[in-house]
């Protein structure tokens, strides 16, 4: 899903008036120090990631100078954090904190329709919450017919022991708005953790906001790339790319992730590492499971299913082929009802384009294995425009398993680098 | 003067353009035949000689056209060269310049 960075999501929170501590942006160790002078007394200096955990791993550190909170954006911004660098960091008032609370707005999977969640212990995560101390955690079920208004909300905190009616009041506006920006922006989750309580007031510490992949074209207001779901991480450019084939255009669809964007995993496992294409998901999952075992470690999760045109498959393989440290391409099939000679012409016009001079004929071993409608003629087209001639490719037809595959892919890598030294 | 180009816009955002002088002096009209497979709703016919749509272009583009590249392909192989189908992919560009940067080259240059 596309998740907001934290400074993304106080901004929305600010526009639908719920506190946020002040602050600003910085990209530099320069802009912390000016952004530290400006907040004029100690400050907190937050790496922008999407990774989850980022305290642990080092992103966040307090400073009581600016000339500290400027030492401290430096070693941030020196950090990766989930495997990926830091590029901003937000420098914020440090608060006071009396007491920490937990307040969201997602989606219930089970009913499939929103609920509210209150915590009486912020800060933490939730699921483990929910299990350690269930009678701290409150929920409500949201008819989205109705909506979630803000006496809906404090008819739901009046079951929470202790609250003040002031605070119940506050706590309820909030409520109320976190469910607003939950409907208008097709969002999954809308999540403070935790909601400060200071002497001054109530602030929203940070901001979760994770809007549906979906929906995502409705709001180009919010600035975000359509991409394929990359977890808790920000898409690489290849997932933005891959994201944008299917923008606009229902048939079928092109789904890449990159599993190891540098190889780093391949490397230090001592795999050769692959592009990898299926079409099927349960048969990328078999056939990596016959792969591994061999010695390869597909770089990315390649995904063209549900009859896409030919262009799509055109669009994923140069996609598959841009990356970097490739040693080979392996592209199976499970047992399809799309045109697979849709999926062929889209792989062949590719690699024509990228190998221009060989006539298509791939740098890199390649094993193709077509199980399903028009399979045939999907084999049939790689002998007409002359690629299945190039001593390291191959494509198999519907005879074949994903172990027979993953074996051919091994026999033509070895005979690769025998004869040609490999790269 | 007769038209020189015959170009249109697909549902995926490809343009389909054919070189009509090409095409004049192309005996097998490959892409004809290609267009009208199996399965695939032709969107192509003869015309005078030349290839033509059968569909006005906001049909073509709203999925008439099921982007099977077979036209391309089958020009290339059986036709005079007239046809090319292009497909903008920024982000991938984009992707491709930041690799130079960094001294790497995707594994289709190695």
């Amino acid at each position: 899903m596309a998740r907001l960075v934290e400074y993304e999501g106080k901004t929305l929170f600010e526009k639908h008036r719920i506190p946020v501590p002040k602050g600003k942006m910085a990209s530099s160790p320069e802009e912390a120090l000016e952004a530290a002078r400006a907040l004029e007394g100690p400050v907190v200096i937050k790496a922008q990631v999407l990774s989850g955990k980022r305290g642990k791993a080092g992103g966040i550190k307090f400073a009581d100078t600016p000339e500290e909170a400027e030492k401290a954006a430096e070693e941030i911004l020196a950090e990766k954090i989930g495997g990926f660098p830091v590029k901003k960091v937000l420098v914020e008032e440090k608060l006071n904190i009396d007491r920490e609370l937990y307040l969201a707005v997602t989606s219930n999977a089970s009913t499939r329709a929103p609920i509210a969640i209150f915590g009486l212990s912020g800060g933490m995560d939730i699921e483990e919450e929910k299990e350690k101390n269930p009678d701290k955690i409150f929920v409500e079920d949201i008819s989205i017919l109705h909506g979630f208004y803000q006496f809906d909300a404090l008819n739901m905190l009046r079951r929470v022991p202790g609250l003040a009616s002031t605070d119940m009041n506050r706590y309820a506006s909030i409520l109320a708005s976190l469910y607003n920006i939950y409907r208008q922006y097709d969002c999954k989750l809308v999540e403070i953790n935790p909601l400060v309580v200071t002497a001054g007031g109530i602030v929203a510490a940070d901001a979760r906001v994770d809007i549906d992949d979906d929906a995502i074209w409705r709001h180009p207001d919010l600035g975000i790339d359509i991409s394929e779901e990359a977890g808790a991480r920000e898409p690489t450019l290849l997932e933005i790319a891959a994201g944008q084939i299917d923008d606009g255009d229902h048939r079928g669809s092109a789904h890449l992730v990159q599993i190891d964007p540098d190889a780093d995993y391949a490397k230090r496992h001592n795999k050769i590492p692959i592009g990898y294409n299926c079409v099927g998901t349960g048969c990328a999952i078999t056939l990596f499971d016959e792969i591994y075992p061999l010695g390869y470690y597909p770089v990315d999760f390649c995904d063209t299913s549900g009859n896409p045109p030919s262009i799509k498959m055109y669009a994923a393989t140069k996609i598959v082929f841009s990356q970097p440290h490739i040693q080979g391409y392996l592209m199976v099939t499970g047992m399809a009802a799309q045109l697979l000679d849709n999926t062929a012409r889209g792989i062949i016009k590719a690699l024509k384009e990228l190998y221009p001079e060989t006539g298509g004929k791939p740098n890199i071993p390649c094993l193709l294995c077509f199980r399903g409608r028009s399979d045939e003629v999907a084999v049939k087209l790689f002998e007409e425009h002359g690629i299945s001639d190039s001593p390291y490719f191959n494509v198999l037809g519907r005879f074949n398993t994903e172990k027979s595959a993953a074996e051919e892919f091994d026999r033509l890598y070895k005979k690769w680098v025998k004869e040609t030294g490999g790269f | 003067m007769s038209e020189q180009i015959l170009e249109f816009t697909t549902m995926a955002g490809a343009t389909i353009r054919f070189d009509l002088i090409k095409c004049d002096a192309c005996e097998s009209k490959a892409c004809i035949e290609a267009d009208h497979l199996p399965f695939l709703g032709p969107v192509l016919e003869l015309q005078d000689g030349r290839p033509a749509l059968m569909w006005d272009r906001a049909e073509i583009k709203r999925g008439k056209c099921t982007d099977c590249v077979a036209c391309e392909l089958a020009c290339q192989l059986y036709g005079n060269g007239g046809v090319t189908i292009t497909y903008p992919m920024p982000k991938l560009d984009e992707f491709l310049e930041g690799l130079e940067e960094q001294g790497l080259t995707p594994a289709y240059k190695r």
